[in-house]
């Protein structure tokens, strides 16, 4: 067993009467140990409080289909029960046709890999030039930071396309994507360079938002184009329309 | 359904069990807030940020009631409710008297920052990890027992379950801890 994992297993609370004092004793008797203990800490700490903020955030999207599911009666639904039974059975129908807010999640979460991703090789240069320090805040995962300095720079004269992919990656990774939707979708029509990149993430930022039917249309061309998101592009198209 | 279960439920995240706890209880509840200068727009927010209350009390604690389900939900809906109003009230009243608005302190900006830089990092590196371990840290984080995570992803037994969520854990904290950000947020806080 290594220190971090005597220190996860402390943390845990799973360690053992003698392993918890032997851990104490070695951290009272070694600085580096008492460094690493207390770095090791704020990591649990954060993935502690980030893993229940997720989970609590797939509640929230359980509570909030189980409130659209049977509706309890109330005094204006009991004078409109025809118009009702209508209404349920064309909204069934479009639940039927597309994924709900739980796939919405997990089509997203399984497909956004932006570090793994080759065609975004580019992004992560280090770039120096004055007016361009989007990609340094990006490559440090300072996306608070990254946002702000790529939409100045696609606001700015010297605005790149890339800068444009850079402000929407960052803001896939702080749940911002729907302030610069606009952008994207009209990226997405103009592009060159950058065209494939900016459908597929605009895609998936369209699957987040459950607008469903622009995603699969969105991911039309990529299916066509012979490049890197054809195949995936091809799957994810399909697992929409399923 | 007997109150156990309810609660068993909540915390599976069962969407019959949260369909049925809505359908029986938010009439009450949107009654209660719309004989109280609200919406029925405002009854629904009440009763989500009520159940959330009650999920974190599931998570965090063996939740064991001495009354009804629906009593207790009904309970914190008006105290949310309630809470909800008097602050409404006394900005009503600032407004009135003409005293000078409300200056919220600013919230230094470093700290929000420094928040915000936390909860990217963490965003950043969970993503990356396996969609089986952000499962197993989901659920172990959320107070499900070791033999319910074995279940659920279909492990073979408990050793096997207790040795991936360790193997998950060291993976993400190491990538946390391997980040620059995580190292500058560090020697910040020290």
């Amino acid at each position: 067993m290594n220190n971090l994992d005597r220190i996860i297993s402390y943390l845990n609370g799973e360690s053992t009467e003698e392993q918890r004092r032997e851990l104490e004793r070695k951290i009272r008797q070694d600085p580096d140990l008492l460094a690493e203990f207390e770095a090791a800490s704020r990591a649990y700490e954060l993935m502690r409080s980030g893993s229940r903020a997720k989970d609590e955030d797939q509640f929230r999207s359980s509570l909030a289909a189980a409130m659209q599911g049977r509706t309890p009666r109330t005094g204006r639904q009991f004078l409109l029960p025809v118009i009702l039974a209508i209404a349920a059975s064309l909204v069934l129908s479009l639940f039927f046709l597309w994924p709900g807010k739980q796939d919405a999640v997990e089509l997203f979460a399984s497909h956004f890999h932006p570090e793994s991703d080759p065609a975004l090789e580019i992004l992560f240069q280090p770039d120096r030039s004055p007016g361009h320090q989007g990609n340094a805040y990006f490559n440090s995962g300072m996306y608070p930071e990254a946002f702000e300095a790529f939409r100045k720079a696609v606001a700015s004269e010297t605005g790149r396309l890339q800068d444009q992919l850079g402000l929407l990656l960052s803001a896939l990774y702080l749940e911002r994507e729907a302030e610069v939707m606009e952008m994207a979708m009209e990226a997405c029509r103009n592009n060159g360079k950058h065209s494939e990149s900016m459908l597929w993430y605009t895609s998936l930022a369209l699957i987040r938002q459950e607008r469903f039917e622009e995603a699969a249309a969105c991911l039309e061309s990529l299916t066509i184009l012979e490049g890197s998101y054809r195949k995936v592009a091809g799957k994810l198209q399909k697992a929409l329309l399923k | 359904m007997k109150v156990a279960q309810i609660i068993e439920g909540i915390r599976l995240h069962d969407r019959k069990v949260l369909n049925r706890i809505y359908r029986e209880n938010f009439p009450q509840i949107e009654k209660f807030v719309l004989n109280n200068q609200g919406s029925s727009d405002h009854a629904r927010d009440v009763f989500q940020e009520a159940m959330i209350v009650v999920y974190r009390n599931i998570c965090t604690r063996d939740l064991e009631l001495s009354c009804k389900f629906g009593t207790y939900l009904y309970s914190i809906c008006k105290n949310i409710w309630l809470q909800e109003r008097k602050k409404q009230m006394l900005r009503a009243e600032k407004l009135r008297s003409g005293a000078a608005m409300l200056v919220r302190e600013p919230e230094p900006e470093r700290d929000f920052l420094m928040e915000e830089h936390r909860k990217s990092l963490f965003q950043k590196h969970f993503a990356r990890i396996s969609p089986d371990c952000q499962k197993i840290l989901m659920m172990y984080f959320s107070s499900y027992r070791i033999d319910e995570i074995r279940k659920e992803m279909g492990y073979r037994d408990h050793h096997h379950t207790s040795d991936r969520k360790y193997r998950c854990m060291n993976s993400l904290m190491k990538r946390m801890m391997n980040d620059p950000l995580f190292k500058r947020l560090n020697d910040e806080q020290s």
